[in-house]
């Protein structure tokens, strides 16, 4: 691993002429991948420049692909000594002008909140990626869906922040590449949202380098360090996270609220399936949207008007096409591995609206597309 | 030379399906009429090992040296209790194949096991498959298993979980030899599932023989 | 039905370090002492010295709703900057009082408010006693102003807060006291000099 003292740009190797590594995937290919590496590939194709990174089950290997692949393309990496110093270092890898992320879960979310507050404040692009793993506190390394609430608003602020849920290993490529996007160009910080049956589950994907399939990729701007001597050539650099006086705090956040709501619109993302006709709507996000989506498929095929929407941004959650949505059923059934979290945001989007709210609630517990159906079965009789 | 038993470990790339290839060979083993021991030698992957189905394998005649999983849950990143028995394996009568997680020590975790270095017939086969990007280009295979020395033979298990086709494995077939014969490392064999092996052959394109396949590590998820 | 007093609404604000929540929070146990409500909260930021320092006081004979208001009774300023920040809590009945020596620009200062009073607190406490005591020549001026509480109640207050120090130095004791009578006393001499006060704010002695 290469530490911060072993990598100025005097002694970093340039990266090998002529291997398959001077761009990170030529082309496209289809191969067999864990969840963790996906992120790491990702993270490469999307030109990230440095992650920092503490390790934590179910995550560990986002950092130990990204650190086999670093020297290859010329990229950084800096292991810090918890996920509180995890989230500042990315602060200040996104001060200095750099494309920086870093990964968690569980135990290591909640420390993670208080950089990501201070992103919040600052508005600064910071990514994020998180493998839930079940809770509270240090539970199981293994699987659940437990950290919406925490991802969503888990800092003292009032979440301006962007959630991508992703429900498989291509979503979570396309999504870590486009989290680096949506940051850079909103200057919200970004979080994508998976969890351990992700980051460990074996699937064939397609990789792409973005620039060769004509995406944009939106580029750093420097935050400090910029060239002109400061309050001479330019203005300065003045970027607070603290103030005052309330009245000066008002100010400020009444900018982030503007802001945040003006570009909602362009960020938040679902999928729909069936919904048009649907007497009974399923709601799920994640891994869980799958086993929905598959209970679906087989509620239809029995000729039960079943449906389902998967938020894909939690937040901004696409409250208008819920309320749509739900607005042509009869009852609505949120399914997922946790007590309620993606309930509450359900709840929040919905309010005003008279329909019927059922749950099939497995806090850290996989669901199967089984379950979805006999419940919705109850649900539609 | 008249071979006594056989001593084989499995290394390889993170999910190159090293614990798959390993579970089999002992089960090729077991039909021979002679003991086989299956070693556990993950030290880091909390869920993705043999330590789930040990009993299935136990069942079919495998004596199997691992934790049971429940014995292991939770310790995640802090580490792992290495059994007793493992460090003695090679004391044990019959073939002895090990497979060895992907943590960084690799093949030097293999050290733990006592007189490793004086087994006559022991041999470090190397799973590779192509289709995992870190292993993709023959120059990449043959970086990869530089690092891992001493490896003696290879072994190509291409494949892309169950969307797997043909020409995919042979296409790494291809890859894995042009890589063996730069190190100048056998390739063993090309591993394959039975619906892909029929289409294949006894033989691959490189004329390396094919086994057939059949998966295990699918229930193995924690 | 006897319709009910508002409570006397006092805004003191300043630099961190003047001792801007000090006088709120004597001011306040004194009213304590007088068997009356108090309500204080301080708003600062996270300087260790200097900075925003306002303090939010109120005493009535109801207990006291809302810690915030919109509008002050009576607004004392220490430094230019702290009559810029307080502008919005100056209504038309409010009375300013500000420090003569802090340099505030004409058109900072509130139009609306009833009365603007500049007393020379800074001044007299260094020629007459110590700097350090400028504050508590403040406290004594706002007494003057609101005849909130008693001096004596004030007094007692200053011991509660100060008695340890006083104990050792029986001489502060002295100092503390005549600051307190010696504000009281330039308040009035700038009144004098100027209209009578508000009716409104007599109302609430």
């Amino acid at each position: 691993m290469t530490g911060l003292s072993e990598s100025t740009s005097a002694n970093r190797p340039a990266a090998r002429a002529g291997s398959s590594a001077t761009i990170p995937v030529p082309g496209e290919k289809r191969v067999f991948m864990t969840g963790n590496e996906v992120v790491a590939w990702a993270a490469i194709a999307a030109r990230a420049d440095i992650m920092y990174g503490y390790p934590i089950t179910p995550q560990n290997e986002v950092m130990h692909y990204w650190t086999r692949l670093a020297p290859k393309f010329g990229k950084e990496f800096l292991q810090t000594e918890d996920e509180l110093a995890a989230g500042f270092t990315t602060i200040g890898g996104v001060l200095a002008g750099k494309k920086a992320f870093t990964a968690t879960a569980g135990p290591g979310n909640i420390l993670m909140q208080e950089p990501a507050s201070m992103a919040e404040m600052m508005r600064l692009p910071v990514v994020v990626v998180i493998m839930q793993r079940g809770g509270p506190s240090t539970a199981t390394v293994i699987y659940s869906q437990q950290e919406v609430i925490l991802t969503t608003f888990g800092g003292n602020g009032e979440g301006f922040r962007i959630v991508y849920s992703t429900s498989g290993l291509q979503e979570l490529y396309d999504y870590t590449i486009k989290a680096f996007n949506t940051a850079w160009r909103y200057r919200f910080p970004v979080f994508v949202l998976a969890d351990g049956y992700q980051a460990k589950m074996r699937e064939p994907l397609t990789i792409y380098d973005p620039l060769a399939r004509g995406m944009e990729l939106v580029p750093p701007e420097q935050y400090v360090g910029r060239p002109g001597m400061p309050g001479v050539d330019r203005p300065p650099g003045h970027y607070r996270n603290t103030y005052n006086t309330e009245e000066e705090l008002y100010e400020i956040l009444q900018g982030h609220v503007q802001e945040y709501e003006r570009v909602a619109p362009e960020i938040m993302e679902h999928e729909s399936l069936e919904t048009e006709d649907a007497d009974l709507l399923i709601i799920a996000h994640g891994v869980v949207g799958r086993a929905a989506k598959q209970a679906v498929e087989q509620l239809r095929e029995e000729g039960l008007k079943v449906g389902c929407f998967r938020p894909v941004t939690l937040r901004p959650l696409s409250a208008g096409a819920l309320r749509d949505a739900v607005s042509r059923a009869k009852r609505i059934l949120v399914v997922e591995s946790a007590y309620g979290q993606l309930g509450k945001l359900v709840r929040d989007a919905l309010c005003g609206l008279v329909v019927e709210m059922f749950s099939l609630y497995k806090p850290g517990v996989g669901v199967t597309p089984e379950e979805v159906v006999i419940r919705s079965k109850e649900l539609i009789a | 030379m008249r071979v006594i038993r056989i001593v084989e470990a499995y290394v390889g790339e993170y999910a190159s399906g090293k614990s798959e290839v390993a579970i089999n060979r002992a089960l090729e083993l077991v039909r021979t009429g002679k003991p086989v021991t299956l070693v556990d030698l993950d030290l880091v992957e909390p869920c993705y090992t043999l330590r789930p189905i040990k009993k299935e394998l136990m069942a079919q005649g495998i004596k199997v040296l691992a934790w049971e999983t429940r014995g292991t849950v939770g310790f995640g990143e802090t580490g792992n209790i290495l059994r007793a028995e493992i460090p003695w394996a090679l004391k044990r009568p019959g073939h002895i194949v090990f497979d060895v997680g992907y943590g960084v020590g690799g093949a030097r975790t293999l050290e733990l096991v006592a007189g490793i270095d004086r087994e006559p017939s022991f041999q470090v086969l190397a799973v590779i498959n192509t289709r995992r990007p870190m292993t993709g280009t023959v120059a990449d295979i043959v970086e990869y298993v530089r690092n891992l020395a001493p490896v003696h033979g290879l072994i190509n298990n291409t494949h892309l979980g169950d969307e797997t086709p043909a020409d995919a494995v042979q296409e790494g077939a291809r890859t894995v030899s042009e890589a063996g014969r730069r190190l100048g490392i056998p390739v063993v064999a090309t591993t394959v599932v039975a619906e892909v092996a029929d289409s294949i052959g006894p033989v691959d394109c490189e004329h390396n023989p094919v086994r057939v396949l059949r998966r295990y590590m699918p229930r193995a998820f924690w | 039905m006897k319709t009910k007093k508002k409570p006397l609404k006092i805004v003191v604000a300043g630099e961190g370090g003047q001792g801007v929540q000090a006088i709120a929070e004597i001011l306040a146990e004194a009213a304590y002492e007088e068997g009356r409500q108090a309500l204080y909260i301080p708003n600062f930021g996270v300087e260790q010295r200097g900075g925003v320092s306002i303090a939010f006081l109120q005493i009535g004979d109801q207990p006291i709703g809302a810690p915030k208001f919109e509008t002050a009774d009576i607004v004392v300023a220490l430094n230019a900057r702290a009559v810029l920040r307080t502008r919005q809590y100056a209504g038309r009945q409010t009375i300013l009082v500000y420090d003569n020596l802090a340099e505030v620009k004409g058109e900072d200062l509130p139009r609306q408010a009833a009365r603007i009073l500049s007393i020379p607190a800074l001044e007299t406490a260094k020629r007459e006693l110590h700097p350090r005591v400028f504050n508590v020549l403040i406290l004594g001026a706002v007494i003057g102003a609101t005849g909130v509480v008693t001096l004596d109640n004030t007094k007692k207050a200053l011991e509660k807060r100060l008695g340890y120090k006083f104990e050792h130095d029986p001489k502060l004791r002295e100092l503390n006291h005549r600051a307190l009578e010696r504000g009281v006393e330039l308040l009035g001499q700038v009144i004098q000099g100027g209209k009578e006060q508000s009716g409104e704010l007599r109302a609430h002695n």
